[in-house]
């Protein structure tokens, strides 16, 4: 009776040691997706189980931690999907165009100055809250590409979409989160307002206000030219 | 390249995913252009800040513990995923010593004593969390694999040697069909218990033993009545309670306590404890 096994297949036990060394990753990633400790160590577990049964699948060379995030993603939206159409309606209302040039060359030079470290006093509460208010999608691909590190190709395995798709999204959340940062940053008094310094920002200003993710295109020549 | 294409190539840029050729020609503008070089320093540092602030913490133990169970489960074929709440079952544990300190001045009552009617001091139910006739259960129903595999009781009282702070004999069964599986330390509660694995025919049958201690007896002291019922067969008392479906007897000897459960009916699971031989 296998119940009764003593000893345990050696593969087995080579997975499993390989898979739990991204516990924590896919830990931390199921607390983001769904909000909730029960349920993220319901997310884990299952995601754990699943790559187990389908480790056969998993081409040798290839990067098992992006696997795992991927059977997580495919999970997490299958099983909370009734959750995920809820948030989706709710955040239809963010979909609008975003604001554009609200911050100046100054801002953005108080913003990064590592000196003066001005982004760090408030990355913990205000990032979060930033990060949160963007759609999941948008979460989700900045939370893979920046905080996990995964390649654009990577993430959009991850999540089952196109290159050009993650570009976007990334590209948006961004805005989105330096513009957060940058008002609550005026607001803080860490940086100047924006106003004085718009006639001599203006090149920098118009060119945030075309900016556009660098398209499929370019991307694609891009990567052929490495 | 200007302004523009500057802007558009940024993302790109600071992930990493852009050409070594568009890398030097974004560069070359950006040296020049401190519009852009603001913009590019505080893309680097919104993506480095968030990988720094948003950095997964270690995932609780219990995390690990739980997923480590599920693929062991998954590993036998056992479909079965259950969550344990380690805070909720020591939290009971919590309550159940609690009572047992308010139980501590009277006088220990022993469910082994003579008198079968005899009713427990005081009517306070311990949270059924902290029942041993469910964690018995529970026991029987985990995928843990056994850490000796032998049908021979001998080689399994010798492998228990030392493990544990009493002699453990495996249990014999005067039934031929019943048979020793394998072995593995345990616990009931906090309690370090001796874990049997049966097969009887295609059925699991599981034996705990654990140590009579004064708490333990004063636990199971709370799970009397109505639930608990009294049965004497041949010269041995028999405590039984049904749990989630399972009868789970409990016998003593020598002032070792064996519980048992399997997937066995009530009348079944009673005889074969009826039947039971103890050295």
């Amino acid at each position: 009776m296998a119940w009764f096994r003593s000893t345990r297949d050696p593969d087995v036990a080579a997975f499993e040691a390989d898979a739990l060394q991204h516990l924590d990753a896919l830990y931390a990633n199921a607390l983001r997706l769904t909000r909730n400790e029960a349920d993220a160590e319901d997310l884990v577990q299952e995601t754990f189980v699943k790559a187990y049964r389908f480790r056969q699948r998993f081409e040798e060379g290839t990067n098992l931690r992006a696997w795992l995030f991927r059977i997580q993603y495919n999970m997490f939206v299958n099983r909370y999907r009734r959750h995920v159409r809820r948030r989706d309606i709710y955040e239809e209302l963010s979909q609008g165009p975003v604001g554009e040039a609200v911050v100046s060359r100054a801002g953005l030079s108080a913003l990064s100055d590592a000196d003066a470290n001005a982004l760090r006093p408030m990355v913990a509460r205000e990032i979060r809250d930033a990060l949160d208010a963007l759609p999941e999608d948008h979460r989700t691909a900045v939370i893979l590409a920046d905080v996990e590190g995964f390649s654009y190709k990577e993430v959009a395995e991850i999540v089952g979409c196109p290159i050009g798709t993650v570009m976007s999204r990334l590209h948006r959340a961004r805005k989105v989160l330096k513009e957060r940062l940058a008002v609550q940053a005026q607001a803080m008094g860490i940086v100047p307002a924006l106003d004085s310094q718009t006639a001599e920002d203006g090149g920098a200003l118009r060119a945030t206000s075309h900016e556009a993710p660098v398209s499929i295109a370019d991307y694609r020549r891009g990567r052929s030219a490495k | 390249m200007d302004c523009e294409l500057a802007q558009r190539h940024l993302d790109a840029y600071v992930d990493g995913e852009l050409s070594p050729t568009a890398v030097l020609e974004l560069e070359a503008h950006v040296d020049g252009c401190e519009a852009c070089g603001a913009h590019v320093e505080f893309a680097n540092r919104l993506k480095r800040t968030l990988r720094q602030e948003l950095a997964a913490p270690p995932a609780p133990a219990r995390v690990q513990a739980s997923v480590q169970r599920a693929l062991l489960a998954g590993e036998s074929g056992s479909t079965r995923l259950r969550r344990y709440n380690h805070a909720a079952a020591w939290g009971s544990l919590a309550v159940a010593a609690a009572l047992l300190v308010w139980f501590g001045g009277r006088q220990v009552w022993s469910p082994w004593a003579s008198g079968e009617t005899a009713i427990p001091p005081g009517g306070v139910q311990v949270p059924r969390q902290a029942s041993i006739y469910g964690d018995i259960v529970s026991r029987h129903q985990e995928p843990e694999p056994v850490e000796i595999d032998t049908p021979e009781p001998e080689s399994a009282e010798r492998w228990f040697s030392g493990k544990l702070g009493f002699h453990v004999r495996p249990v014999a069964f005067s039934e031929p069909q019943v048979r020793l599986v394998g072995a593995r330390l345990s616990h009931v509660g906090r309690h370090r218990a001796a874990k049997l694995y049966y097969d009887v025919g295609d059925r699991r049958l599981t034996a705990v033993a654990f140590e009579a201690t004064p708490e333990v007896l004063g636990m199971l002291e709370q799970e009397q009545r109505p639930d608990v019922q009294v049965v004497r067969m041949g010269n041995r008392t028999v405590r039984y309670h049904r749990v989630h479906g399972y009868t789970v007897p409990i016998i003593e000897h020598n002032g070792i306590l064996y519980g048992f459960t399997g997937d066995l009916d009530e009348r079944r699971m009673l005889r074969l404890v009826g039947s039971v031989q103890l050295r």
